[in-house]
């Protein structure tokens, strides 16, 4: 990582890892999003990568406030997946605020690329080890046979497929920094096979733990971290918690990097601090606004981001070949 | 630039006011909750109950417990009278047992599965069992005294059924009953009459089968051997059978009357023989309800394709 230009790719990870982490609930069998993993990576990546070749030309204030929106809305549903998992544990005695407050003070200290980058890599390797210590503490409770081995059916592997295609945010923010030196290369499709493997992987260890019952699952990475046990510790979902929490920190942060370069309010050095003012106006933003959207249904909620980044891609890829269009017929005429 | 400034100030200060309002920023404290360690369902006359057992926080003793109960048309109407008539708001962190009524069938295990996950989110870990039959009153009185035999037949006998465990398999569910003692095991199938086993053995076999439990701890041949080993299962399919081996670790097995077999050789026999004879039992019944509680069709459908009818199951008891 070099000091002035340092990679985003870890920070562009793990937000998208802890998306997935904080999955409401479950999308598919195992076994029908293996079968269809690969085209899924392939289609989710393709529309990461069009949107970058598109955003180029289709950029402007109305795509920039479409985009800040889109990431704006993102970041109230991390949050709230966050408190809803919060409340769960201690019911009635963690706040709204508290939540806010406990994942956008650290972003204070995360205003610089540098700083997101390094943290996201720190937390990056903390996630790793708290993955592989819940599945050490599950591990007594996995069981072969819960596997499901109904017949799969065109309905079910279509499902799956949709499920599979998602265009998290993060798949579209490598389109903000063109140069490649800040995400290495093929950004996109790296981000969109790591989570598309990581997101089988998860499903494969709650279907082994939940059996048939895991589509009626909430917060069920949560539910099965909360039932294991290792040695004398037996409540170890505070740790993936603690991690969760951090990861939605990194998230906001680079959210944030991400909305100061869409609201032109980028500086002369690309590395330079963000200032303090606007942080702290658009924290208090973002409070309002989960605590206006806390009633909401974070799984219908999700899809619903989901499609509003499908139909922002397409527009951008519309608008950008419109104006290529447009640029190679004034260049020739 | 200086008059707006302070407009600005205020401007945040206002939407700092109303976040607070609107997202809350007072929890409660421990000791203005009811902690409660176990809920107990019965059933009488069509209508439910529920026995919330409580941590006694002004008892010095750790073992100090109260009850509340509550009754209504539903399990969840009897649980919500229950934690109404309570002073502090009810705190389900610590609770890790529920017991439910001896009658539940396949659906209503599932019901009450549902109901304890919604209701009991902050819980750990919580232990499934079906009571014996007794009256609500009875439940009431005795509420102290049955949770702590059920945490220690849990830890005695390694035995544990999870919230997810019910709904794991869609065509059955299988928990432990508490029998006094030792525990009985019940397979509750979808479409058919629930199995109930009582007799030692058979119980603690089909526990091991369906993951539930990892240790038998029991006594063989009319009380005259005891037997107490760790045990995990292993499955071998192949295209004619499917062999299910039962891996016996630190198997104690030692006479306790002069006319039982002494040798270590004849008491591994005599748990064999028992062993298969338990075995064929389950299988039987399990294919007589047309059940796959043991998700032995598993295997056959792995290996021959979906749909494939459950490979004949053979027993191979190995001593590690």
């Amino acid at each position: 990582m070099k000091g002035n230009d340092p990679s985003l790719f870890g920070a562009l990870l793990l937000s998208l890892l802890v998306r997935i982490l904080l999955r409401t609930q479950t999308l598919f069998f195992s076994r029908a999003g293996l079968l269809t993993l690969l085209p899924g990576i392939l289609l989710s990546a393709l529309g990461g990568v069009l949107f970058a070749r598109a955003w180029g030309r289709a950029q402007g204030r109305a795509a920039s406030l479409l985009f800040a929106a889109l990431l704006v809305f993102g970041a109230v549903v991390e949050i709230l997946n966050l408190w809803q998992l919060y409340t769960a544990v201690y019911p009635d005695a963690v706040s709204l605020l508290g939540v806010c407050l406990t994942v956008l003070i650290p972003v204070v200290y995360l205003r610089r690329v540098s700083a997101i980058a390094q943290t996201a890599n720190v937390v990056l390797g903390l996630l790793a080890a708290a993955c592989a210590l819940l599945v050490v503490s599950v591990a007594g409770r996995l069981r072969l046979v819960s596997l499901q081995t109904d017949v799969l059916d065109a309905a079910a592997l279509q499902s799956a497929l949709a499920a599979q295609c998602t265009l998290y945010p993060e798949l579209l923010l490598p389109a903000l920094w063109q140069d490649s030196a800040k995400r290495g290369r093929h950004t996109v499709l790296r981000l969109a096979a790591v989570g598309g493997v990581f997101n089988i992987g998860v499903h494969l260890l709650l279907e082994l733990f939940f059996g048939a019952a895991m589509p009626q699952a909430i917060d069920p990475l949560h539910q099965a971290a909360s039932r294991g046990n290792l040695s004398i510790f037996d409540r170890l979902e505070w740790l993936q918690l603690i991690v969760w929490t951090m990861a939605v920190s990194v998230k906001l942060g680079l959210y944030l990097y991400a909305l100061t370069r869409l609201t032109g309010a980028k500086g002369a050095d690309e590395n330079s601090l963000h200032g303090l003012p606007g942080f702290a106006g658009g924290a208090a933003v973002l409070v309002f606004l989960c605590a206006a959207a806390q009633h909401w249904d974070l799984a219908a909620a999700a899809r619903l981001q989901n499609l509003a980044a499908w139909a922002f891609a397409a527009l951008t890829v519309l608008m950008g070949g419109i104006r290529w269009l447009a640029a190679d017929r004034k260049k020739h005429g | 630039m200086a008059c707006r400034r302070p407009k600005k100030a205020r401007l945040m200060l206002a939407a700092l006011c109303a976040a607070l309002c609107l997202t809350g920023c007072a929890g409660k404290p421990l000791a203005e909750r009811e902690i409660v360690r176990a809920v107990f369902f019965a059933r009488e006359g069509g209508r439910y109950q529920a026995v919330l057992l409580l941590q006694d926080q002004q008892s010095e003793e750790a073992a100090a417990y109260r009850t509340s109960a509550g009754e209504g048309d539903t399990a969840a109407q009897a649980l919500s009278d229950a934690a109404g008539g309570l002073d502090g708001t009810v705190f389900y962190g610590a609770m890790d047992t529920v017991g439910l009524p001896p009658g539940s069938g396949w659906e209503e295990l599932r019901q009450f599965a549902e109901l304890v996950g919604d209701t009991a989110r902050p819980a750990p870990d919580v232990s499934l069992f079906l009571l014996d039959q007794r009256s609500a009153a009875r439940l009431e009185e005795t509420a102290g005294e049955l949770y702590d035999d059920l945490r220690q037949c849990e830890k005695r006998y390694a035995v544990h059924c999870g919230l997810e465990m019910p709904a794991a398999q869609p065509d059955a569910a299988a928990l432990p009953c508490w029998q006094g003692g030792g525990y009985g095991f019940a397979i509750l199938c979808r479409d058919a009459e629930p199995l109930r086993y009582t007799e030692a053995l058979r119980a603690q076999l089909a526990a091991i089968l369906c993951g539930q439990a990892g240790r038998l701890d029991l006594q063989l041949d009319g009380d005259a051997v005891s037997c107490q080993a760790a045990v995990t299962v292993r499955c071998q399919p192949s295209p004619d059978c499917l062999r299910v081996q039962l891996v016996l670790a630190d198997a104690r097995l030692a006479p306790l009357t002069p006319d039982a077999p002494q040798q270590e050789d004849a008491l591994r026999d005599l748990l064999r023989q028992e062993l298969e004879t338990a075995f064929a039992r389950l299988c039987t019944d399990a294919g007589a309800a047309g059940a796959d509680p043991f998700r032995f069709s598993f295997w056959a459908q792995n290996l021959l394709g979906p749909g494939a009818a459950p490979l004949p199951a053979v027993l191979q008891v190995i001593f590690a």
